[in-house]
């Protein structure tokens, strides 16, 4: 019985170690996206500071705030968000055009490892065409 | 087999936990994610391991295996099978597995969904402070507490427990165990032992993170945002398990009164007071992110008395049943010694960029009254730590609060808390006029002031009692006027007041709420207590039976007396009482005592009649098991005392609101780091 426990315990413990020693087969992808943490980081500022606006309109209409301290508070949170949002909208612009890069690097990339007869060049741009083209893939036009 | 399998399973959750220590700590050295990872996923395997470990013990514990010591001290004939789980954290073998359980489970929930930037951040010091922890525990649960240990009788003819069997030994085969102690087969203390262990494990998730930040330097103000909730969840859990332990003493232990103190209870107390004042200051650190230190500080509090308070629970709960070896006192020692040092150390090592200089606040801005009741609430957690050093030092007073001064000063805080809890939720941030306040309050001043003339016209007596039935009155009224005014103004911001604002339409608005139920509800509990405190009137009585007595208004007649061989283990004698009271309404109330002839125990179990204005509480007392002619009892009526119950529940709802809403704590603000912050 003891036997029989010992090995219910090794056959656990094979499985634990196989859990814990996963990481040093698949390894750890690095995510080196700072771009997505900043977004991130940003938009929890942003909600959090029209939580605090919500708040304020709140504190104003049941009366325990003055006209002149809802006005000033008001106007600094607004300033705030509006900031906040700018930089967001910064953000998503850099990781569209981040990705846009990445997209049209793996194009390329794919693009080289076919090996194709050419099928002769653009005849709006003069880029090299090759037989499985349905598009020029430096103007976009339309092949027939 | 079954114990060589939970011995077994708790043995390689010990051995993981050392590894995820040492790969954490290299995956930091060599910045290798890998490791960190892996610790990570080393850290969680504990928590299945040690669910398989308290299995094996329950299925010893159901199948009544009483060759195991810890089988054979908690478990006997006579217990009822519901009762066998809640053997399970019974003594301190099991009790201290069951911590470690929670410990390991709160460690498995807040790892599962880690962020990628997490790993490179916080992980590896959060993982290397709660294997510690674990660790720590294991190693008390495998060779100074073992649950799986077994009794061998030796050759002089002495009984010694031990995991592997010793030489010159036997085995014994029991055939029946001693038993819980009687007193703890009740529902409420049967239930409040596990809630406790939550609510204490549940703070060492928030140490960890506060490990984490002060040693990576994060100090952003989103840190108290992720841990906020964790402490709120665990507050809550330590906020019930004290109403149990009340509940207990009033139903179990024949006292009369939910009020009785203990060393058991301050124990309990401390971290619900610290933790409450790092909500309030953690919430000003989110406006203004100021007041770091503090915060940091309140949680390694909060943790190190989370520590200390499951010893000295099991010291002071189970004092017979408690093998009270050094194993246990040892071991949290050492945590909570270690816990000090380290956050001590560390707080010194980041002072500079802990401390920011800020202007004072206004007053009476809404900063201010958050900064007073912090302030108040560590005042008071410090007068009730210093009674209890006083008497341990002194060993003469029986409990911090009954001593007169004691009681006069922490009664004197408290009026000051519930003073700043009714008139807080009335300013502003950033407010600066006492207007609006003095606006908000006059007509719950004037109600209270004539509610207070009422009830002087009663013709009570107690100058202390009547002021602080007076106070409760008017802050309840401050904030349930303050509750229906937000509710209505809520309700009147249409649709139309958001366009041209950037406010989501979807803005929850349930927090506010819930905040003011947690206000109420306190202030409820605190009009309860006051009965009990103040006006409690009480009296001994001897009945003959088939005669009557009077009590305070009610009329109490005994109509006879049985006496009943339950159970194997258990002799019950039942008072009959009629008992009427002024308008005519009648109850019978059956107090009783179960005597256990085994253990020699004996319970009262009184009867109690509830009403709004309070309860009629009647236990029998000097009771002789061949005295069938008349009964001796104990009277007691204490008023308001349901409105403390009432209170329980509005705190709770609120909690759970704040918990579960959309501004919810429970959801983790992604962490704001810059990669050069990374320490793997």
């Amino acid at each position: 019985m003891v036997l029989t426990s010992i090995f219910i315990i090794i056959a656990v413990g094979i499985l634990a170690f196989s859990i814990i020693a996963r990481p040093f087969h698949e390894g750890v992808e690095e995510n080196n996206n700072d771009l997505l943490v900043i977004d991130q980081e940003l938009a929890a500022l942003d909600l959090r500071c029209k939580t605090w606006l919500h708040d304020l309109e709140l504190e104003f209409s049941s009366g325990k705030l003055d006209e002149g301290d809802y006005q000033q508070q008001k106007s600094l949170l607004e300033k705030e968000i509006q900031h906040l949002e700018d930089r967001l909208v910064r953000i998503q612009a850099e990781k569209l055009e981040t990705s846009e890069k990445e997209l049209e690097t793996l194009i390329s990339g794919r693009r080289m490892e076919r090996v194709e007869r050419s099928a002769g060049f653009c005849v709006q741009c003069g880029a090299p065409l090759q037989q499985s083209d349905k598009f020029c893939s430096n103007c976009g036009m339309k092949l027939e | 087999m079954i114990a060589t399998l939970g011995f077994g399973f708790l043995f390689l959750s010990f051995l993981i936990c050392i590894y995820a220590i040492f790969a954490a700590a290299y995956g930091i050295r060599t910045r290798s994610l890998v490791f960190v990872e892996s610790s990570r996923l080393a850290v969680m395997t504990t928590f299945p391991l040690i669910t398989l470990s308290v299995i094996t013990l329950f299925v010893l514990l159901v199948a009544r295996q009483y060759q195991f010591t810890f089988v054979y001290r908690m478990i006997s004939q006579d217990l009822d099978p519901a009762t066998i789980f809640t053997t399970l954290w019974g003594g301190a073998a099991g009790s201290v597995l069951v911590f470690t359980w929670f410990c390991s489970g709160f460690t498995f929930f807040s790892l599962f969904k880690t962020k990628q930037k997490e790993l490179s951040t916080y992980t590896p010091w959060i993982v290397i402070v709660v294997s510690v922890v674990i660790v720590f525990l294991l190693f008390d649960s495998l060779f100074l507490e073992n649950p799986f240990e077994r009794m061998w009788l030796m050759s002089n003819n002495q009984v010694v427990s031990a995991f592997l069997q010793p030489q010159n030994s036997f085995t014994i085969e029991p055939e029946a165990g001693l038993g819980i102690d009687p007193i703890f087969r009740s529902i409420t203390i049967e239930l409040f032992t596990p809630i406790l262990f939550l609510g204490f494990a549940a703070f060492l998730i928030p140490f960890a993170y506060n490990i984490a930040s002060l040693v990576g330097g994060f100090f952003q103000n989103d840190n108290f945002i992720s841990v906020r909730g964790w402490v709120l969840a665990a507050w809550l859990l330590i906020s019930v398990a004290l109403f149990l332990e009340f509940a207990w003493n009033y139903h179990a232990l024949g006292i009369g009164s939910l009020i009785s103190w203990s060393s058991m209870k301050t124990a309990i107390f401390l971290p619900w007071l610290t933790s409450l004042a790092f909500m309030h200051s953690a919430m000003l650190n989110e406006r203004e992110n100021r007041y770091r230190y503090i915060n940091y500080g309140l949680l390694a509090i909060t943790f190190i008395l989370s520590i200390l308070g499951v010893y000295f629970f099991k010291i002071n709960l189970y004092p017979n049943t408690l093998a009270t070896e050094p194993g246990l006192e040892m071991v949290m020692f050492i945590i909570a010694g270690l816990s000090f040092i380290v956050e001590v150390g560390l707080l010194a090592w980041r002072w500079k960029g802990l401390y920011r200089r800020g202007e004072a606040q206004l007053i009476p801005s809404r900063e201010s009254f958050f900064i007073a009741a912090s302030v108040f609430l560590i005042l008071l957690f410090i007068l009730l730590s210093a009674g209890q050093i006083y008497k341990v030092g002194s060993l003469q007073v029986n409990s911090p609060i009954d001593g007169t001064w004691f009681k006069v000063v922490a009664e004197a805080l408290i009026a000051v808390l519930l003073f700043l809890m009714g008139i807080a939720p009335l300013s502003s941030w950033g407010g600066t006029t006492f207007r609006p306040m003095l606006k908000a309050s006059w007509k719950p001043l004037a109600l209270s002031l004539i509610l207070l003339m009422l009830i002087i016209n009663t013709g009570v007596k107690s100058p202390g009692g009547v002021f602080a039935l007076w106070l409760v009155i008017f802050v309840l009224l401050l904030s349930l006027f303050d509750l229906v005014h937000l509710i209505i103004v809520q309700r009147s911001l249409s649709k139309s007041a958001y366009e041209g604002h950037i406010i989501p339409q979807s803005m929850d608005t349930f927090s506010p709420i819930g905040a003011r139920l947690v206000h109420i509800g306190l202030m409820l509990i605190i009009f309860g207590l006051i009965g009990s405190n103040y006006f409690q009137s009480q009296s001994s009585l001897t009945i003959p039976v088939g005669q009557e007595i009077k009590f305070n208004n009610f009329v109490i007649h005994l109509e006879g007396i049985h006496t009943d061989l339950v159970s194997e283990g258990k002799v019950s004698t039942t008072a009959v009482l009629d008992v009427k009271d002024t308008s005519g309404v009648n109850n019978a109330l059956l107090p009783r005592v179960d005597f256990y002839p085994k253990s020699g125990k004996v319970i009262l179990v009184p009867g109690i009649w509830r009403m709004i204005g309070g309860d009629l509480y009647l236990v029998l007392k000097d009771w002789q098991i061949e005295n069938t002619e008349s009964i001796t009892f104990a009277a007691y009526y204490t008023p308001l005392i349901v409105w403390a119950c009432v209170g329980v529940g509005l705190l709770f709802a609120g909690g759970l609101i704040l918990l579960f809403s959309k501004r919810s704590l429970l959801k983790k603000t992604p962490l704001a780091i810059s990669k050069e912050q990374s320490v793997v």
